[in-house]
């Protein structure tokens, strides 16, 4: 690592770190060797892994607690857990990245749910409502090549072909944290419509999501 | 449906993680015996594992890829004077939290013992009051075979009752006991049987025996327990006689 850490700041003026022109930025053999990299203790690698998946971590992890601080507090956590127990994460192609995104999501939530903010982010919910669009497209970076956001137009466009109620489950359930019983009250609908609801949302996205499988990490 | 259904139906929650913490918790411990359940959440997550990246990416503010760096490859040190001076803290703490259980169980004793001693206090000033009120006063020295004390006998003209005390002898030898009698024209009386445990006075009051004109003084001895029923002939060692 440098000393000065510079290189770790290397980013585009909006801050949203550039891609690698010309290439999937988590094409399966760099996944592979970033992984091999990290396994081998390179703090290089390490700076590559975080200047890319860092953006798409804090979108999650920021949707989940409404709170940029403690967002970054998880992101932290997550690759330090990284770094500590790399021999542990999986070495399958596209293991590496999505282990990341579940790790943080799943630390997100148990920290919401562990510091029951939910009434807070309920009432913050209420407060903002569901009456836009759940997953309003986000403009696209100057950089074609952003890391990362091909897989996200691929997700978003997925999302934004569920039905309107299908989306808002979504939205609540796995962007929100929010249990089944929870969306039920939300919304004003039986747990049994929200299990429906959800069962068929994540079976369309797992027709369009589950082939990425493939090519990405 | 079988038990194993409800797993099934909930397969898709459990890996999406909306499921209510018991049932999550009932669900991660099914998970550690059913190979089939683990394999196919196993799946539904990797099927899911880029859903987070359907929401845009969050421009990164100035120096925070450093700060994760830095976080992750030299997590903050602890200095042994930091950890020296949290020690000091840590000590001085316990030695004072130990200091106010200590206080608080000194006062707490001395306390119950100062209660004690009031009760006392106040027992004996009702037995004092009656005893200087009392019309008849009887007090003789104990003496014997290693029994030494003092027994006490007067009338409460508000009870119309006898109150015997006795005090500073020892308790009774194993297999003994005291023995009060009433000493009356026709003899000796028996009364009942005193404890003593020589460091507090024993307080009796009974009522008396029988005419007061019959009634001439009392006597107090230590003989065999369970001797039987008293009779008009004391058993054992006569330790104190009152007159009046």
């Amino acid at each position: 690592m440098p000393a000065d850490g510079s290189d770790f700041n290397r980013r585009p003026a909006h801050g949203v770190p550039a891609g690698r022109a010309g290439t999937p930025a988590l094409a399966a053999t760099r996944a592979l060797s970033l992984h091999a990299r990290l396994v081998a203790r390179d703090e290089r690698a390490l700076a590559e892994l975080i200047e890319t998946i860092t953006p798409w971590l804090l979108g999650i992890t920021q949707a989940l607690l409404s709170d940029a601080a403690e967002a970054e507090d998880v992101v932290q956590e997550t690759f330090t857990t990284v770094w500590n127990r790399i021999g542990q994460v999986p070495t399958e192609s596209r293991g590496l990245l999505a282990w990341i995104l579940r790790a943080a999501r799943n630390r997100a939530i148990d920290r919401l749910r562990s510091r029951k903010r939910r009434v807070m982010k309920s009432a913050r919910l209420a407060v903002h409502g569901m009456d836009g669009e759940p997953f309003a497209a986000a403009e696209e970076p100057d950089e074609a090549g952003t890391a990362g956001w091909h897989v996200h137009r691929t997700v978003h466009a997925a999302l934004e072909a569920l039905p309107r109620e299908q989306q808002v489950v979504v939205w609540l359930a796995y962007f929100s944290g929010l249990t089944q019983s929870q969306i039920g009250a939300r919304l004003g609908i039986p747990i049994g419509t929200v299990k429906t609801r959800l069962r068929l949302a994540f079976d369309k996205l797992r027709l369009v999501l589950g082939p990425m499988k493939d090519w990405i990490l | 449906m079988t038990a194993h259904d409800w797993y099934l139906d909930n397969r898709m929650a459990f890996a999406a993680r909306t499921l209510e913490p018991d049932d999550e918790s009932v669900f991660a411990n099914h998970l550690t015996r059913c190979e089939e359940c683990r394999s196919a959440v196993a799946e539904l997550e990797r099927d899911l594992a880029w859903l987070p990246m359907g929401l845009a990416p969050v421009p990164l503010r100035p120096g925070l890829i450093h700060a994760l760096m830095e976080g992750v490859l030299r997590p903050r040190r602890i200095h042994w004077w930091n950890w020296a001076a949290g020690l000091a803290t840590a000590a001085s703490v316990s030695l004072a939290l130990g200091v106010w259980i200590a206080a608080r169980r000194e006062i707490g004793g001395l306390k119950s013992a100062l209660e004690a001693r009031q009760g006392w206090l106040s027992a004996t000033k009702d037995s004092l009051s009656a005893i200087m009120g009392a019309e008849r006063v009887l007090q003789e020295t104990v003496r014997g075979p290693g029994y030494e004390g003092g027994f006490l006998l007067f009338y409460d003209q508000d009870t119309q009752r006898w109150n015997v005390v006795v005090h500073d002898l020892p308790p009774a030898r194993a297999g003994e006991a005291y023995q009060l009698w009433f000493a009356t024209g026709r003899g000796l009386v028996p009364g009942p049987e005193l404890r003593a445990n020589g460091q507090r006075p024993t307080f009796l009051s009974l009522p008396a025996p029988g005419p007061w004109s019959d009634f001439v003084g009392a006597v107090l001895t230590v003989g065999p327990a369970g001797a039987g029923a008293p009779s008009d002939r004391p058993h054992g060692v006569e330790l104190a006689r009152l007159k009046f």
